[in-house]
């Protein structure tokens, strides 16, 4: 009972602290951009075959058609839809992201926590290993681990993970080690709650914010390696379609209609530009001293 | 005689997100040709800030927002632009400061940074830069000045840092020179060295001098004359013996007060100023010194003291400074009275 | 004296001993996973003759054991030897070192641009926070901070090859044979590497430059009198460069990475290229040793950065007498 006693002031500052965020990012226009753009994305892929139909359905008196009322993205040459088939591979491209994302959450959280949790020594190691992941080209260590697990829409979003958990773990440890020194973490202890509690009960939530903001770049650099992995033929495989496929196989027909190669492309930055920029501003906003600005 | 250097209605404010924050209010003053003129206040009174503005060389979002800063020439250094602002910093005043590590470029070797200095003022080949370079180090006490204008920054002790940065500051022949606290870095004994340096230089080369520092006991040894700045305004000025004798202002009288005498008693209490200074954002009505003023009567609340003159040279901004003047009123702040 | 000696031979031997840990793992990771490369090979996995496949994997000497062919891997790394190519009749260094001429063309023209690119548009962006040529600079920077390079690549390809037909998309031609053609052909992807390379450049130099322009001995330059252009390109850039020297083993390790992308894009046979068909056929032989010889330039740039850095901050310069 004296726990609940305790620790009720600190989460209600920590509630306090998670809504001056949300009203901080919302005077901050890119943020409030980045915010929208990355809803509709979800949105879109979600309700990617009632907008535009099935990404498979073949039009054959419609081959490589302009856009049109019928087609608005136009068609390609084969004579789907393009607007369907680059919603589709959105929604394959986002799940390997968000996939790749939450394999690096979990495996850098932990990574991270226990770093900060554990003795300096084990800590130290701990953190010299990421840096040491952090040193070799990633692109290269994905190579190695496409080679080795092989190509798939699942392997993919593994590899994208591991290969940005490190990153995770490096801001997973600094966001705790920050609420550690906290008081209301000696409060809690104080009184006697158990340190896993303490964990999932109060540091999580507020370091939350700080993981948030690394998820969202997590996600935006997943999106580059599906998209960068796929055109180089070695991520999704057809007939699984992502953006990065669909960038592969319009870029091959790049003569025949450059539409088929700009409408992934497009997508593919638009979308990895809203990830990072809303990562980046709610890490701005986390920092007070970039706030002053 | 005409005055080294004029000021006349400084004011300078930082420019936040809200309106302006005035720092230094309305500081008025002049020096005369080879004057050594002392500017002291606690830290956050505005006399670093003034040094500064005498260079241009505050830095954004901290600025000049009013007033004229005039040379023995006419310029008026407040009103240039600041490419013209080049041929006057180094050449007509140039500037000493505080920490002399960071002062100086780390990874430029003393002797290029005192040449540069050269250079940007006077058409000389590299070798006349170098011979002048190794007397100038000659002449504030470098050592082996040859071997020692190949060095680094690092390589010197902080005193004869120091001494690198005055070789620098007189590298190019300035008339007036602002001293920023050019002794708070050192240590005791290089201190003293360094203030006397300064001194020697002062007077063979009839040096301008304004030393901004917070220490009377270096003011009292270097200066003529001196002006006491709270919270950004000045708030008593006057030749030297008759301040430390007869200060005008309850403020200045605290600073002396506070001073560690080696006679006073060791077993008396340190007295000190109570209290704090205000921030510039929130200056009390009336007097800015009223909240700390042993003195301070209905009269300080409703109306600040102008800075007035008295006699002989003496001025202060002090409803009570005619009458301190004339002697008629008892000091508050004996140098036992340290209550806090 | 007896210091820097001992300084570099720490560096050197951190550095062997970060290849040697490389290499490990490269060659552990290719094989804890179930699958034989010579199957690929031999065409799938069905209806493959049972003999031909272990003559095969004798051949190649995968009949071994792991320890058995990664210590006969490194011994053949020492002697300049790589080893036999799983799929072509090639040796691995006869591939690399086919390949290996049109990948330094493109990442040393690369880099240099990304140089000649960021340090400007840092200046602009820093010195001159607010001026419109700054906020250019800085949307330019995040858009190619956003942008993975095979994006950029296939912009320029649009644009400059499909629409406006200024340079050939794809090819190659040894600069020996045409060196106009040459340059031609490798103009689209170095700019594209070379702005890969400037984007992060930007952000750290313009966060370094600010910082540096608000020392101290900033002050001091100006106080003397030096015009700005003097105090920015004589004190501040220089100061602000060293820091960012750290970074040069990571913008290296952003060139090898971008190669790979922007060498597919552009059908540019370099190493890149090689790697990706290596990956492809699963032909770990030349993949191993062209991941290690990736490492082996990354740590060899961290080793040069690390001499560097002593040679260029007096701070750090080893064995001179510290007050």
């Amino acid at each position: 009972m004296s726990a609940t006693v305790a620790t009720g002031p600190a989460l209600e500052t920590a509630a306090a602290g998670r809504v001056g965020i949300v009203r901080r990012l919302s005077r901050r226009p890119a943020a409030v951009v980045s915010a929208v753009t990355i809803a509709v994305l979800l949105l879109l892929s979600l309700l990617a075959t009632p907008i535009a139909g099935s990404p498979t359905a073949i039009d054959t008196r419609e081959i490589l058609a302009s856009p049109s009322g019928a087609h608005w993205l136009g068609t390609d040459d084969l004579g789907r839809d393009v607007l369907a088939r680059t919603l589709a591979g959105g929604r394959l491209t986002l799940l390997v992201a968000f996939g790749a994302m939450a394999v690096s959450m979990a495996v850098g959280t932990l990574w991270g926590f226990v770093a900060a949790a554990a003795g300096r020594a084990v800590g130290e190691g701990l953190m010299r290993a990421a840096d040491a992941c952090l040193a070799i080209p990633p692109i290269l260590l994905a190579l190695i681990l496409v080679a080795a697990f092989g190509a798939s829409s699942w392997t993919l979003a593994l590899i994208s993970g591991l290969l940005l958990a490190p990153q995770t773990a490096r801001i997973a440890r600094s966001a705790l080690l920050t609420e550690l020194r906290s008081d209301y973490r000696l409060a809690a202890r104080a009184v006697g709650v158990s340190p896993l509690r303490t964990v999932f009960g109060e540091l999580l939530p507020n370091a939350s914010p700080a993981l948030i903001a690394q998820a969202s770049l997590t996600v935006a650099w997943a999106i580059g390696i599906e998209a960068s992995l796929s055109f180089l033929g070695l991520g999704v495989q057809p007939p699984e379609a992502s953006w990065g496929t669909l960038l592969q196989e319009g870029y091959a027909g790049l003569y025949r209609s450059v539409w088929l190669t700009v409408v992934p492309g497009v997508a593919i930055f638009v979308a990895i530009l809203a990830f990072n920029t809303f990562g980046s501003q709610l890490q701005q906003a986390l920092d007070p001293r970039q706030e002053e600005r | 005689m005409t005055a080294a250097l004029t000021v006349t209605g400084l004011t300078i404010e930082v420019v936040g997100r809200d309106a302006p924050l005035q720092l230094v209010r309305d500081v008025s003053f002049q020096l005369g040709a080879g004057e050594r003129l002392g500017l002291v206040g606690e830290s956050g009174s505005g006399k670093s800030l003034t040094a500064l503005a005498v260079m241009r060389l505050l830095q954004a979002p901290v600025r000049i927002s009013s007033g004229q800063i005039t040379l023995s020439d006419g310029t008026d250094v407040a009103a240039l632009e600041e490419r013209e602002l080049a041929a006057i910093r180094g050449r007509r005043a140039a500037m000493v400061y505080q920490d002399p590590l960071s002062a100086l470029n780390p990874v430029r070797r003393v002797g290029d940074q005192i040449a540069e200095a050269i250079h940007a003022h006077e058409d000389v080949t590299a070798a006349v830069a170098r011979r002048r370079v190794v007397e100038l180090l000659r002449e504030v006490g470098v050592p082996d000045p040859e071997r020692r204008a190949d060095q680094y920054p690092h390589e010197f002790s902080g005193g004869m840092r120091q001494r690198v940065v005055i070789a620098m500051a007189l590298s190019a022949g300035p008339e007036l020179l602002v001293a920023d606290e050019p002794t708070t870095a050192l240590d005791v004994t290089t201190q003293a060295r360094i203030l006397e340096l300064l001194l020697r230089l002062a007077e063979q080369r009839g040096l301008a001098v304004i030393l901004i520092t917070h220490d009377l006991g270096v003011a009292a040894r270097f200066c003529d004359r001196l002006q006491v700045m709270y919270a950004g305004r000045l708030v008593e000025t006057g030749p030297l013996a008759d301040l430390y004798r007869n200060p005008l202002h309850p403020y200045s009288e605290g600073l002396l007060a506070s001073v560690c005498r080696l006679d006073a008693d060791p077993a008396a209490p340190m007295p000190a100023l109570a209290g704090q200074p205000p921030s510039a954002g929130q200056l009390p009505a009336g007097c800015s010194f009223r909240p700390r003023c042993a003195y301070a009567y209905e009269r300080c609340e409703r109306e600040r003291p102008p800075l007035t003159e008295i006699a002989g040279g003496r001025a202060a901004a002090c409803h009570l400074a005619p009458e301190r003047s004339a002697g008629t009123v008892a000091p508050a702040l004996a140098p036992t009275g340290g209550d806090r | 004296m007896n210091g820097l000696r001992g300084y570099v031979l720490r560096r050197l031997g951190a550095g062997v001993l970060l290849l040697a840990l490389a290499s490990l793992l490269t060659f552990a990771l290719l094989r804890v996973v179930p699958g034989d490369p010579t199957i690929t090979k031999l065409g799938g996995a069905r209806n493959i003759d049972p003999a031909a496949l272990a003559e095969l994997r004798h051949e190649l000497g995968l009949d071994r054991s792991v320890v058995a062919q990664y210590l006969s891997w490194v011994g053949g790394l020492l002697q300049g030897d790589l080893g036999q190519s799983y799929f072509s009749q090639y040796a691995v260094t006869t591939l690399i070192g086919q390949r290996v001429v049109p990948t330094l063309e493109l990442a040393g023209l690369a880099f240099v641009v990304g140089l000649v690119l960021a340090v400007p548009a840092a200046l602009v962006s820093a010195t001159r926070p607010r001026s419109i040529a700054a906020r250019l600079v800085n949307a330019a920077t995040a858009a190619l901070m956003a942008a993975p390079p095979f994006l950029v690549g296939i912009a320029f390809v649009v644009v400059l090859s499909v629409q406006a037909g200024l340079l050939p998309a794809r090819g190659y031609v040894p600069f020996v044979e045409d060196p106009l053609e040459n340059l031609r052909l490798v103009a689209m992807p170095a700019l594209t590497l070379g702005l890969a390379v400037a984007a992060p450049l930007v952000v750290l130099l313009r966060a370094s430059l600010g910082e540096t322009l608000r020392a101290p001995f900033i002050r001091t330059a100006t106080g003397k009198g030096l015009q700005r252009r003097r105090v920015v390109l004589g004190h501040a850039l220089p100061n602000a460069l060293i820091p960012s020297l750290t970074y040069l083993g990571v913008t290296v390790g952003y060139l090898l990475g971008g190669v790979v992308v922007v060498e597919y894009v552009f059908g540019w046979p370099g190493l890149g290229s090689l790697v990706v068909d290596a990956v492809l056929k699963r032909d770990y032989a030349v993949l191993q040793s062209v991941v290690l010889l990736a490492v082996a330039i990354f740590v060899f740039v961290t080793f040069v950065t690390d001499l560097l850095y002593g040679v260029l901050d007096p701070r750090l310069r080893v064995g001179e007498g510290q007050p």
